[in-house]
């Protein structure tokens, strides 16, 4: 936003507030190679970032949604931030997503959906699968990804979380054990009189607490 | 057509809520101004307890708290002992807040030069590195001889060192005033020090400098530089051309290019409410030491 | 319909003991494979990390705290008292191993600024002790007399003990330490062994004195004879044809072939390359870091190093080196020990008085 970038002199700049990004980043970015070098591989970047806003959830391959999340991300905790009131964040608004009406509803549906106090991930990416070896085509080979935008209208890919696993046989047993070892660890305590009887309850309610956060 | 949110899901607002936010007819409580903030944006963050509230002055006070953004050279470690070393410097020498085109007074213990003491006047020009390799260029130009010095902030052999004028430029970095006119440079070598009022924003100047006659010893017509005239008048057809074959407008537009050069906010607060206490302590006890040095200055000798 | 399928194939894959095709290896480069692969072919999920079992946040933990409780007799090792014995020149005790952090400016005081990195002490655990005659090694060093010299076995770095092979860990079994992530071998004279399960900290070292550092370069790959040997290459204009960064002449006709070790283009980095007679100039026993002289140990930051006593005869110490390692009382020294001629910072500024 403030002009060209300027060769890093060893020392962070700090004329822009930016939030962290709760998404892995990489040290470097990934060159996405396009016949037009470096311009290309924004266009490229620009349209994966416009489908997304657009169709809230796209399929594609690994390395180009990998780079277009963070770009994503960063679009949206700006827009929350600056708001559309502001001309800068305006204008990078304009550039990245190629239609107007996505502009609109970058401020007016995507940025509303999250809390001022949810710092992110604001898209989720899971792994797709990849129609090797079936498919003789080169291109299947390579890893697929399926980015989502959170509080899209469909319906969700995975299980819901909640759900995940509770009464599968091993977590039920697994339960059970460790049912039975915090409950031998207190008679053991009551009977050496040493340790404090509360701190095997308070084991689990810390584990549950833990997962909670 | 919206889906209807589940309650229990943290993050998403009440669909009841969805357009109040962000709508366009909103009271028009921002400005034109550049990159501007929405205000109070940290107080509608979720506060942790004791954590510190953090003005927003101090990530330009104390830049060199920040650590370099590249990944490579990230070490939590090695930032906070040299975090600690920074601040023990700091107690013994005020190091004032300044710009890149402030113009500083940097006072030195010099064994080779009579009384021991030496010391430069002249317009920082540059600023490189971070923590106790935080170093600045001041340039001025004396005795029609352009000189450029280079200090070490946290170096043991500085003694004082003075913002004579606080204010800001046009640009982050000024190297082109070496190939400015010499008047662009020149900084009085007894100027008073002017003080700026407390709590008042820092002036930016707005001068715009004229440029000697090629060659250059960079392209300064390729950087987007603000505070250069008209770099046209000076440039030949090839430079003109290759200017605009090299010229990268997409970049100002890529997000994640400047993400990798910043330190993001909560990464900066973290760090500033760790030093927060002891350097607000260490600047009123600097303060206390001015107040006691001007007291002894102002005294009159002769009382009739 | 898209949908659909995506639904279909990704939940399968969260059920247990479902077949998954996966990819043997990722390279990190461009690696687009030449073979049609058969239909038939493909390869179960075996790794522990790729498999997903299902299992609850609770029931992780429940299993990592489980895990680590065979581990606990660790913390209550009760490790036998160290002798303190005389040190002789020549008498070589055992090195640390070392994470590189990175460049570090130290001032003196009279002003000149050193140029120091710091080396962080990781935690370093002797697992096992072979005397000399038991330690026979197939590759032979510099120091190659094993016969009278033993063999100390240090453990450093945190491991996970659920992704470590019974093999390994059985290799610390007796020592009773917890599985590290490295095992290094450090020769030393005899009287220098440690008893299993000592911790070695940064005050094995004493401010002032110079030691080698061990390291292994930073990996630049295959690179041409410019940049890995430092030749001219030939000129850029003049009608020069395909000559610009290449190598020149191979050999004159003396031997009419070419010598053994010509320059020439290949894998330039990842060697262990060794820097001699480094000073020691600040130890900070707290967080285990030493600040030793110059900017140019191999490896990136965050690399591991390995630091010996220095074998340089000139930088050899005057007085004798704790042996076999620093046994006084901790809380008695200060928290950062500076060498006589460092300016510490909190100090006051340095300087000169006018001469009379």
């Amino acid at each position: 936003m403030v002009g060209k970038p300027l060769k890093s002199l060893g020392y962070a700049e700090v004329t822009k507030l930016m939030s962290e990004l709760k998404v892995p980043v990489l040290p470097r970015h990934r060159n996405l190679s396009s016949p037009l070098g470096p311009e290309g591989r924004i266009n490229k970047l620009r349209q994966t970032v416009t489908a997304l806003v657009k169709y809230e959830r796209i399929e594609l391959f690994h390395n180009r949604a990998d780079e277009a999340r963070g770009y994503v991300e960063r679009l949206v905790s700006d827009a929350r931030r600056y708001g559309d009131q502001n001309k800068e964040m305006m204008e990078m608004a304009s550039y990245w997503l190629l239609e107007k009406q996505l502009v609109h509803k970058l401020f007016k549906v995507i940025c509303p959906r999250f809390h001022d106090t949810f710092d992110g991930p604001f898209t989720t990416a899971y792994n797709a699968p990849r129609k090797y070896p079936s498919e003789t085509e080169r291109k299947q080979y390579f890893k697929r990804v399926v980015l989502e935008l959170k509080g899209h209208p469909f319906p969700p890919l995975l299980p819901q979380a909640s759900y995940q696993g509770k009464y599968l046989i091993h977590n039920v047993l697994l339960d059970a054990a460790m049912k039975d070892y915090y409950q031998e660890k207190k008679l053991n305590a009551m009977q050496n009189k040493k340790e404090e009887v509360t701190e095997s309850v308070d084991e689990e309610k810390e584990l549950d607490n833990q997962i909670k956060e | 057509m919206l889906r209807i949110l589940p309650k229990n899901s943290n993050y998403f607002v009440n669909s009841q809520f969805l357009f109040l936010r962000h709508s366009s007819s909103a009271p028009a409580a921002a400005t034109n101004e550049k990159n501007k903030e929405i205000a109070n944006y940290a107080d509608k963050k979720r506060i942790k307890k004791g954590s510190k509230k953090i003005p927003n002055d101090f990530r330009f006070k104390y830049q060199d708290f920040l650590p370099s953004p590249t990944a490579r050279y990230r070490n939590s470690l090695l930032e906070k002992l040299m975090r600690k070393d920074m601040l023990e410097r700091r107690s013994q020498v005020h190091i004032p807040e300044f710009y890149v085109g402030s113009i500083l007074k940097v006072t030195i213990s010099d064994p080779h030069s009579q009384g021991k003491t030496n010391s430069f006047v002249g317009i920082c020009t540059q600023r490189e590195y971070t923590g106790l390799c935080t170093r600045i260029t001041l340039r001025n130009v004396i005795d029609h001889q352009g000189i450029d010095v280079a200090y070490d902030i946290y170096d043991p052999l500085i003694q004082k060192i003075e913002v004579l004028k606080l204010e800001k430029r046009l640009d982050d970095r000024m190297l082109y005033l070496r190939d400015a006119l010499p008047e662009y440079s020149t900084v009085d070598v007894n100027m008073e020090p002017e003080l700026l009022a407390e709590g008042a924003p820092v002036p930016v100047n707005e001068t715009i400098v004229k440029m000697k006659p090629l060659p250059w010893m960079q392209k300064w017509e390729r950087k987007e530089l603000k505070g250069i005239e008209n770099l046209d008048q000076y440039l030949n057809l090839w430079r003109k051309q290759q200017r605009e074959k090299q010229a990268t407008p997409w970049e100002k537009y890529d997000l994640m290019k400047e993400y990798r050069r910043t330190i993001p906010e909560e990464q900066q607060n973290k760090i500033f409410s760790e030093i927060f206490d002891r350097i607000n302590k260490i600047n009123e006890e600097h303060k206390i030491k001015a107040k006691a040095a001007r007291r002894t200055i102002t005294k009159p000798q002769n009382i009739r | 319909m898209f949908l659909s399928k995506t639904i279909k194939t990704v939940l399968g894959t969260s059920i247990i003991n479902d077949v998954r095709y996966t990819q043997v290896c990722f390279h990190r480069f461009k690696f687009i494979p030449k073979l049609r692969v058969p239909e038939w072919h493909f390869r179960v999920e075996r790794r522990a990390k790729d498999r997903d079992d299902n299992l609850t946040e609770r029931n992780k933990r429940f299993i990592n705290e489980m895990s680590k409780k065979d581990h606990e007799k660790a913390s209550l090792l009760k490790v036998p008292t160290v002798e303190p014995k005389e040190w002789k020149k020549g008498m070589i005790r055992c090195g640390i191993v070392a994470k590189k952090l990175g460049y570090y400016p130290l001032w003196t005081k009279d002003g000149t600024r050193i140029c120091t990195t710091v080396l962080q002490i990781i935690e370093n655990h002797v697992i096992k002790y072979a005397p000399p005659g038991e330690f026979n090694p197939t590759m032979r060093k510099r120091l190659g007399n094993y016969n009278k010299k033993g063999c100390l076995y240090i453990g450093s770095g945190e491991a996970d003990p659920n992704r470590l092979t019974a093999n390994y860990m059985g290799l610390f079994k007796e020592s009773g330490v917890m599985p590290t992530q490295r095992i290094t071998r450090f020769i030393i004279h005899p009287d220098a062994a440690l008893p299993i399960g000592t911790s070695i900290n940064a005050l094995h070292y004493r401010v002032g004195d110079y030691v080698d550092v061990l390291g292994k370069t930073v990996d630049q790959g295959w690179q041409g004879v410019i940049k890995r040997w430092g030749f001219k290459g030939g000129p850029a204009t003049h009608g020069t044809t395909k000559n610009h960064r290449r190598g020149g002449s191979l050999a004159s006709g003396i031997k009419s072939r070419i010598w053994k070790g010509k320059k020439m283009p290949g894998n330039m980095g990842n060697r262990w390359r060794t820097l001699r007679g480094l000073k020691i100039w600040r130890i900070n026993r707290k967080e285990n870091c030493i600040w030793v002289s110059g900017r140019a140990i191999a490896g990136a930051p965050g690399s591991l190093v390995y630091i010996y006593d220095t074998v340089l005869p000139l930088r050899q110490p005057k007085e004798p080196l704790h042996f076999p390692t620093f046994l006084g009382d901790e809380s008695k020294l200060p928290e950062d020990i500076y060498e006589e001629t460092i300016h510490k910072f909190g100090d006051l500024t340095i300087t000169f008085e006018p001469e009379k």
